[in-house]
């Protein structure tokens, strides 16, 4: 009698452990906070991880424009990196790995291809149909836009003639790790790529973000415009400019701003369209102890112009007639790298006077000039001919967009054209330094590591 | 700083030790643990058990740090609205700040198994087979709140959502920390498993095993959640042989078993996995990729082959055992570098295939058998293990790109594998010497001194380096002496490692100016020409470069033979046995003594380094102590 009951009791017990066994009980998750994303709302979650998409890694261009200089002194305390790209060194990188510029970039790419290769599979329904396209939208935008970045260093400037054979950097647009990248694409296609994506986007994406650092459909448009003004491409870029400016004309009234301020301009202000930064890491030549503008940048300025308060502060450490840069658009001494109005203005303008529509360009380019000088001041400029409005309007340019990461995309394309090219120079000690219109050294060499892990070939210095 | 109260921050000093009065934190640990089981035999060869273990563990920690703390004064201040000239708000109020943090884990153990014991005349079979189930589950809960008042228990509500200006800069902006948040983990794992030994005529022996582990393993399929193992072995007790017929060697046993395991790495799976984070200055919920997507992923296989011989002469004066194996592994999970421009630095999945054989040799011998008694204990092994094969398409070609994250250099847990060497090896740069002139420290570049550093890494093969061999011993083991005499034991135990080669450190200048980090070989370094004669250490140069620096504590002359002899421990004790204590008598008091990590016997470096404790000096440990069994 005893042994049945023992009996029984085992065997019950023994069924008991058993059915808790069912295969659901293996597929519970791990951690809480593990997902594997599949969903349209876990790719909404990619999306946000501000600390990789909204920044632009376009530091290493960045440091090479000549937005700035750095005092002797100071350049030898400086990391490698910096020095080398300052001087336009042939090897930047001296064996360092974890180049942001390539790395963070794909790693961009990376999250944009996961996204569009996940949403074939993802129904879009009538209920769903806004979120699935600003999700697409928002992807391709990520796409072109590390894209871009990574063409301003890596790759030749845009020269229609050469473009399809010029190397590229490689397309990625898939997010399998086990597909090799064996050889680099072609400068076309390259920009192929990013024109088709942000045209796509810029459809896609809703017309006003969740929030600042997301993109939107104006935002779409305004890299759009971006890239074709990059390539020379002045309808497609009017277009876009003009597609932008429909939804967002608003500028920011100078007047307004405390010039006396750390950072007299807000982040997030009104022009702000998309906010995204260059940092990660922050280089020194980026904070406020190391650049410097030289003063003869600024006597461009009017004794009106208010930029020449808001933009430029005084050095009070002796270093008479040298300032450095204030007017980011971040608040902060950071690189303001987004899409703003006050540049798509610019974009626009420069467009017009390039296809002959003078008075278009000139009323731009006014409209925005007023708000930069002391109210009532201004004047309006006229332009003679369309060289003397294109003329007008690039310095204007240059004097409106300093530390965004622009420049050294604008000298490029400007070399192309014999009337508005450069030499950029650099003093350090005794030593001058140039770079002198299309020289080789505007194109960055790709980091050793890359070209040792893919075996792609890197670019002539 | 010292001005900041003029300003209408608070006191922005750091005194370390008046912070020490005014920090209370609480801590409260509650363990709980349940066991019980149950056995029942059916006959006297069939039986079944089953066995049950509950046990939680539930931690409370309350941190309440006072406004007067430099942690509260710090954060307040950071975070305060500051318009150039005085302090216009405070983002965090002013107050003490509270945080908790809570745990509790439960785990649950179930086993249970059914055993087979039955003897025949000739034939003995023994078997079990079971199942076992385990679930830990964790969850954790974290909260802070801001200007909180001890004596009224109340505090104020912050903004977690708006990013602010950190002082004293004011040129980055960030979120108020949190602390809040909610983490679970559960882990779930299953085994069913089964054995059974065939014994014929108490000689021959033929046994195998099987078992399938299982898990909760995330982003799998559910395939992968399985890993089974199984293993086929034999036994020949030559002894028990009829024509076996030497009395001195009463036993000789042969064995060997063959096995095959797979196993999955619990952190690599094929699917894109992400993590839930609250994204950057917008604090809305984010997720961040952990994992790209990897569909070709496989199990890690291993085959292994062991043959061991276990013998004693008579009276045991000496025995032991003598073992061989022999293992190859397949598709082995490793973690390893990867063009950047698929979108991730590193991966992780199946890198390499292996194989490595060793021998393991045990003898225990008595010595003296009298009233002084004398026991030697003996352990050799040999192992040896090389790379046969590396997926990746890396060659030794492409290599020098990333010596700088010292990949190979075993630096990093990413390494990249050379085929036909041992999985870890010490590598240098060839060292040419110290630079006559200034002290700077010289390789080869293109068979001439050089010091164009970024040249000598970028131009490096993995053939151009100097192998030194590998850097884990292939030859080690132990001896251990007894000696008892009465009450009284000594023993005392010599370890030793053979064949190996580590890599000493010296004076890295770029981590002395900018770190502050020093090394004593900064008092033999070179400082004027003739120095090189008699030292290998560099000039200091100031700014430092870092490429010299890396150059030269990579290069040759730093890398040392690890071999070295060892007295591990040594151990006295006292036995009394059966002590009356008055009308109860104890079984045995002991007193010991036992000093372990001693010290080197013998080191095949010159530099007077211990290998195995390269920075730090092992810790010398003493414990004596009575132990007392009624």
């Amino acid at each position: 009698m005893k042994s049945t009951t023992y009996c029984f009791i085992i065997l019950t017990s023994t069924l008991l452990l058993a059915t808790s066994c069912d295969d659901n009980w293996l597929n519970i998750k791990r951690d809480r906070a593990l997902i594997v994303p599949t969903t349209l709302s876990d790719m909404r979650l990619l999306l946000r991880n501000e600390s990789l998409l909204a920044l632009d890694f376009r530091q290493l261009v960045a440091l090479s424009d000549d937005d700035y200089y750095v005092p002797s002194a100071l350049y030898s305390s400086a990391s490698t990196i910096e020095r080398n790209a300052y001087v336009w060194k042939a090897d930047i990188y001296e064996s360092q790995v974890g180049i942001v510029d390539w790395d963070k970039s794909y790693e961009q790419i990376a999250v944009a291809n996961i996204i569009l290769d996940a949403l074939p599979s993802i129904e879009a329904t009538a209920a769903n149909l806004s979120e699935w396209n600003d999700v697409k939208g928002g992807a391709l935008h990520l796409r072109a836009r590390a894209l871009f970045n990574l063409a301003q260093a890596f790759c030749k400037p845009y020269n229609p003639i050469s473009a399809a054979t010029d190397p590229g950097v490689p397309v990625r647009t898939t997010s399998n790790i086990n597909i090799p990248v064996s050889s680099r694409s072609t400068v076309k296609e390259v920009y192929e790529q990013i024109t088709a994506d942000l045209e796509e986007a810029s459809e896609l994406l809703r017309e006003t973000p969740d929030f600042i650092r997301d993109p939107s459909g104006p935002a779409g448009h305004g890299w759009a415009a971006r890239c074709y003004l990059s390539i020379g491409n002045y309808e497609k870029a009017l277009v876009h400019a003009d597609a932008y400016l429909q939804k967002h004309n608003q500028l920011l009234d100078f007047n307004t701003l405390n010039t006396t301020s750390n950072f007299p301009i807000q982040r997030y202000n009104i022009e702000v369209i998309q906010h995204t930064e260059i940092s990660d890491p922050i280089y020194s030549f980026f904070s406020n102890a190391y650049h410097r503008v030289p003063d003869s940048f600024r006597e461009m300025y009017d004794d009106n112009d208010l930029r020449r308060l808001v933009f430029f502060r005084d050095r009070f450490t002796g270093e008479l007639g040298t300032f450095g840069f204030k007017g980011q658009y971040t608040g902060s001494s950071a690189p303001f790298s987004g899409i703003s109005t006050n540049e798509v203005y610019l974009i626009r303008a420069e467009c017009n006077a390039r296809l002959g529509n003078i008075a278009a360009a000139m009323d731009d380019l006014n409209t925005l000039l007023e708000t930069r000088w002391l109210a009532g001041t201004y004047v309006k400029l006229i332009a003679s001919n369309e060289k003397d409005a294109l003329q007008i309007i690039l310095r204007e340019r240059r004097k409106e967009l300093l530390f965004r990461g622009l420049r050294w995309t604008d000298i490029r394309r400007l070399n192309q054209d014999p009337d508005y090219a450069t030499t950029i120079t650099r003093n350090l000690d005794s030593l001058t330094y140039s770079l002198v219109p299309n020289d080789p050294k505007f194109v960055l060499p790709i980091p050793e590591y890359v070209i040792d892990l893919s075996g792609i070939a890197q670019n002539e210095r | 700083m010292k001005n900041a109260e003029n300003n209408g921050f608070l006191n922005w000093d750091y005194n370390p030790i008046e912070e020490l009065s005014y920090t209370n934190n609480k801590r409260r640990n509650i363990n709980l643990r349940l066991s019980t089981g149950l056995k029942y035999s059916f006959t006297d060869w069939l039986s079944a058990e089953i066995k049950y273990q509950y046990e939680s563990e539930e931690s409370n920690q309350r941190d309440l740090r006072s406004q007067e703390t430099y942690f509260t004064r710090n954060l307040i201040n950071r975070y305060s609205a500051f318009d150039g000239t005085s302090v216009t708000d405070h983002n965090i109020p002013l107050g003490a700040i509270l945080t908790f943090d809570n745990k509790v884990l439960k785990s649950n153990n179930g086993r249970a198994q059914l055993n087979f014991n039955r003897n025949w005349t000739n034939h003995l079979v023994s078997a079990l087979a079971g199942f076992e189930v385990r679930d830990i589950e964790s969850e954790g809960y974290s909260d802070r709140f801001y200007g909180y008042d001890p004596d009224l228990g109340s505090s104020s509500p912050v903004n977690y959502t708006e990013s602010y200006p950190l002082n004293p800069s004011g040129s980055n902006f960030n979120n108020i920390p949190g602390f809040l948040g909610v983490t679970g983990t559960v882990d779930r794992f299953r085994s069913y498993f089964a054995n059974a030994a065939y014994t014929f005529l108490n000689r021959y022996t033929f046994s195998m095993s099987g078992r399938i582990d299982q898990s909760n393993l995330f982003g799998v399929n559910a395939n992968q959640k399985s890993t089974p193992l199984w293993s086929v072995g034999g036994k020949w007790s030559m002894n028990e042989e009829k024509f076996y017929h030497l009395d001195i060697l009463p036993l000789l046993r042969l064995r060997t078993t063959y096995g095959y395991s797979g196993n999955v790495d619990q952190n690599v799976t094929a699917f894109t996995t992400a993590t839930h984070r609250p994204a950057g200055s917008s604090q809305r919920p984010a997720a961040v990729i952990t994992n790209p997507p990897n569909p070709d992923l496989r199990w890690e296989q291993s085959r292994m082959l062991n043959i061991g011989l276990d013998f004693a002469f008579r009276n045991n004066v000496l025995s032991g055992s003598v073992e061989y194996y022999n293992k190859k592994s397949f598709d082995l999970m490793g973690n390893s570098r990867v063009d950047p421009t698929l979108g991730f630095t590193s991966y992780t999945g199946n890198v390499a295939d292996m194989k490595g054989h060793g021998w393991d040799v045990q003898l225990n011998s008595v010595n003296v058998n009298r009233q002084l008694k004398w026991f030697t204990n003996i352990l050799f092994s040999y192992t040896t293990d090389k790379v046969t094969k590396y997926f990746l398409p890396f060659n030794s070609n492409t290599l020098p790109g990333y010596f700088s994250d010292g990949s190979i250099f075993r630096a990093s847990s990413q390494f990249v594998p050379t085929v036909g060497r041992p999985l870890f090896g010490i590598y240098s740069y060839r060292s040419a010497g110290l630079d006559p002139t200034d002290g700077a420290p010289r390789g080869f570049l293109n068979n001439e001194p050089s010091s164009n550093y970024a040249q000598i890494f970028s131009q490096s093969t993995v053939d151009s380096l100097s192998y030194h061999g590998r850097a884990t011993p292939p030859v080690f083991g132990a001896i251990r002496n007894t000696v008892r005499y009465k009450g009284f034991t000594l023993s005392f135990n010599i370890s030793y490692r053979f064949g190996y080669y580590f890599r000493r450190s010296s004076i890295n200048y770029y981590s002395l100016f900018n770190q502050y980090d020093g090394h004593g070989d900064y008092a033999s370094r070179w400082m004027q020409p003739g120095d090189e004669q008699h030292t290998n250490v560099p000039s200091s140069v100031y700014p430092a470069d870092p490429n010299r620096d890396t150059f030269y504590n990579w290069s040759s002359v730093l890398v040392e033979k690890g071999d070295n002899i060892r007295l591990q421990d040594i151990q006295a004790s006292y036995d009394w046995k059966q002590v009356a204590l008055g009308k109860r008598s104890l079984q045995q008091i002991q007193l010991y003594a036992y000093l372990n990590n001693i010290g080197l016997l013998w080191r095949a470096n010159h530099a007077g380094i211990d290998p195995d404790a390269a920075v730090m000096p092992l810790p010398r440990s003493y414990a004596f102590g009575i132990r007392i069994l009624m």
